[in-house]
């Protein structure tokens, strides 16, 4: 039988609190790469998910008192301190275009608009399809945005994702289900916008070879 | 299961998180069924795929090493903080107990009163401006027991049994400039020269020994000191051991405060 010595977060956090430089380095070691790529998937800037990171963890440092273990776990704790930071940087720098939340703007039903076409994704290349999904996050709303990066790029649970942006299990689910209606209709936009650009060089080509 | 109900449950389909089995089993009947609803579900597979792919990409990005080093310097810079703290308190760098705190407090409350009255008064200065006398001024006076009522003739207004509690005595001219210290210990009782604005007034008051605000503190090594007449509650002379009469427990009553050169009370000694 083996005996699991890894410490906890929470174990972690006392050491750290106590002083213990080690605790510390080991639980920034741990949980720094889903709060950097957290910020770096929510504002698509590495400066901003650089600053954030230390951001977070120097809250860790001078706040450790404030978490607590009844709410959620430390993990949710600080995602919800980089959410807070990231929506602080990005009301402050507003680089994105958001697409617009129309179903919020007109009475159809989601169903009936969101009915698939063809697949947004087909005949992309691996990398493309990434950088398209990447660019339809970014352009997405920060509340529906937040929710696709925690719930489908981190793998969190509606719960933990309800704990890190401190609502209701039930608001993650609906806010996940219009976001990736969102998603699907600005994939399918971009598809159909690259497909024209081909169709016009096929007509220019051929006008030059007429030519 | 109809379209609206496969709706709700589409996008939990295709992220393969759906834990009721029957709503699953269901689901993907309708989707067999209904033309409209499997696109819909292909859809949202294939978003699946790409945010999969999307999240497998990054699953090595890290913070550069630089933010991990920067925060290690603050975590040590805190912990220094977290050190140094109590080593700057000069009570806990003398490895006084914490019943202390208290007597430093009833300091620091004399001083605020002191400088309350200060403001208040904003009286006029003496005629000879107020010096800070040391010891090798002038010559020290004798020793005297505690309490020392033997300075004086007239009889004390309060005279509580010998030896156990100060005794208020008159303040005379060769006594009002002196510092005459109540030893709690039991030990000797040192007079030196004292300056300041209480000092040099009020020459047929009636006072207690000084007591000092710090237990076991050696008043008898302080160079020199000065003196400031305060008001404090009644009550507070109940803390140096000292008789209150009840029925005057809502009147203030004068003392005078010792201070140090390093500004900090010393020494208390009441007025009548």
């Amino acid at each position: 039988m083996t005996v699991n010595t890894t410490p906890s977060d929470d174990q972690l956090l006392r050491l750290l609190k106590a002083g213990d430089e080690d605790a510390f380095t080991t639980l920034y070691r741990r949980r720094q790469g889903g709060i950097y790529r957290f910020a770096l998937q929510m504002s698509g800037s590495e400066t901003v998910a650089e600053d954030v990171t230390q951001e977070v963890f120097m809250v860790l440092i001078r706040e450790a008192d404030h978490y607590d273990a009844g709410r959620g776990s430390l993990q949710a704790y600080l995602y919800g301190i980089a959410r807070n930071q990231v929506l602080r940087r990005l009301e402050r720098d507003r680089p994105f275009v958001q697409i617009a939340d129309e179903a919020e703007e007109t009475d159809i039903p989601t169903a009936e608009r969101f009915v698939a076409q063809d697949d947004p994704l087909g005949n992309l290349l691996h990398s493309e399809m990434i950088d398209s999904v990447r660019g339809a996050i970014l352009a997405l709303p920060a509340h529906y945005r937040e929710v696709v990066v925690l719930c489908d790029l981190h793998e969190m649970s509606y719960v933990e994702a309800a704990a890190a942006l401190s609502c209701a299990v039930g608001t993650v689910r609906s806010r996940l289900h219009r976001a990736r209606a969102l998603l699907i209709e600005k994939l399918r936009t971009e598809k159909g916008k690259r497909k024209e650009p081909e169709a016009d060089s096929g007509l220019l080509r051929t006008a030059r070879c007429f030519a | 299961m109809n379209c609206q109900e496969f709706e709700r449950t589409v996008f939990d389909l295709a992220r393969e998180t759906l834990s009721d089995a029957t709503q699953r089993a269901h689901g993907l009947a309708h989707a067999e069924a209904c033309e409209s609803c499997a696109a819909r579900l292909a859809s949202e597979r294939s978003l699946t795929v790409g945010l999969r792919s999307l999240a497998t990409s990054m699953r090595e990005t890290e913070a550069p090493q630089r933010v991990e080093t920067a925060l290690l310097s603050a975590f040590r810079e805190r912990d220094k903080v977290i050190q140094f703290r109590p080593i700057a308190s000069p009570l806990h760098r003398a490895g006084l107990g914490q019943w202390r705190w208290a007597a430093s407090l009833a300091a620091g409350l004399a001083l605020l009163f002191v400088a309350l009255a200060a403001i208040r008064l904003q009286q006029p200065p003496p005629a000879q401006p107020p010096s800070v006398a040391t010891a090798r001024d002038s010559k020290p006076l004798k020793l005297a027991s505690w309490p020392s009522l033997e300075d004086e003739k007239e009889p004390a207004v309060l005279t509580p049994a010998r030896g156990q509690q100060p005794a208020f005595q008159r303040v005379s001219n060769r006594t009002r400039n002196s510092l005459s210290v109540i030893n709690r210990g039991g030990g000797t009782i040192e007079k030196m020269p004292l300056a300041g604005t209480a000092a040099n007034t009020a020459a047929d008051d009636i006072a207690t020994d000084f007591i000092p605000l710090t237990y076991g503190a050696d008043l008898s090594s302080l160079d020199s000191g000065h003196v400031v007449r305060v008001e404090l509650p009644r009550t507070a002379m109940a803390r140096f051991g000292l008789p209150v009469n009840a029925e005057r427990a809502a009147e203030p009553v004068k003392a005078d405060v010792l201070l140090g050169d390093d500004g900090l009370a010393q020494a208390i000694r009441f007025i009548r």
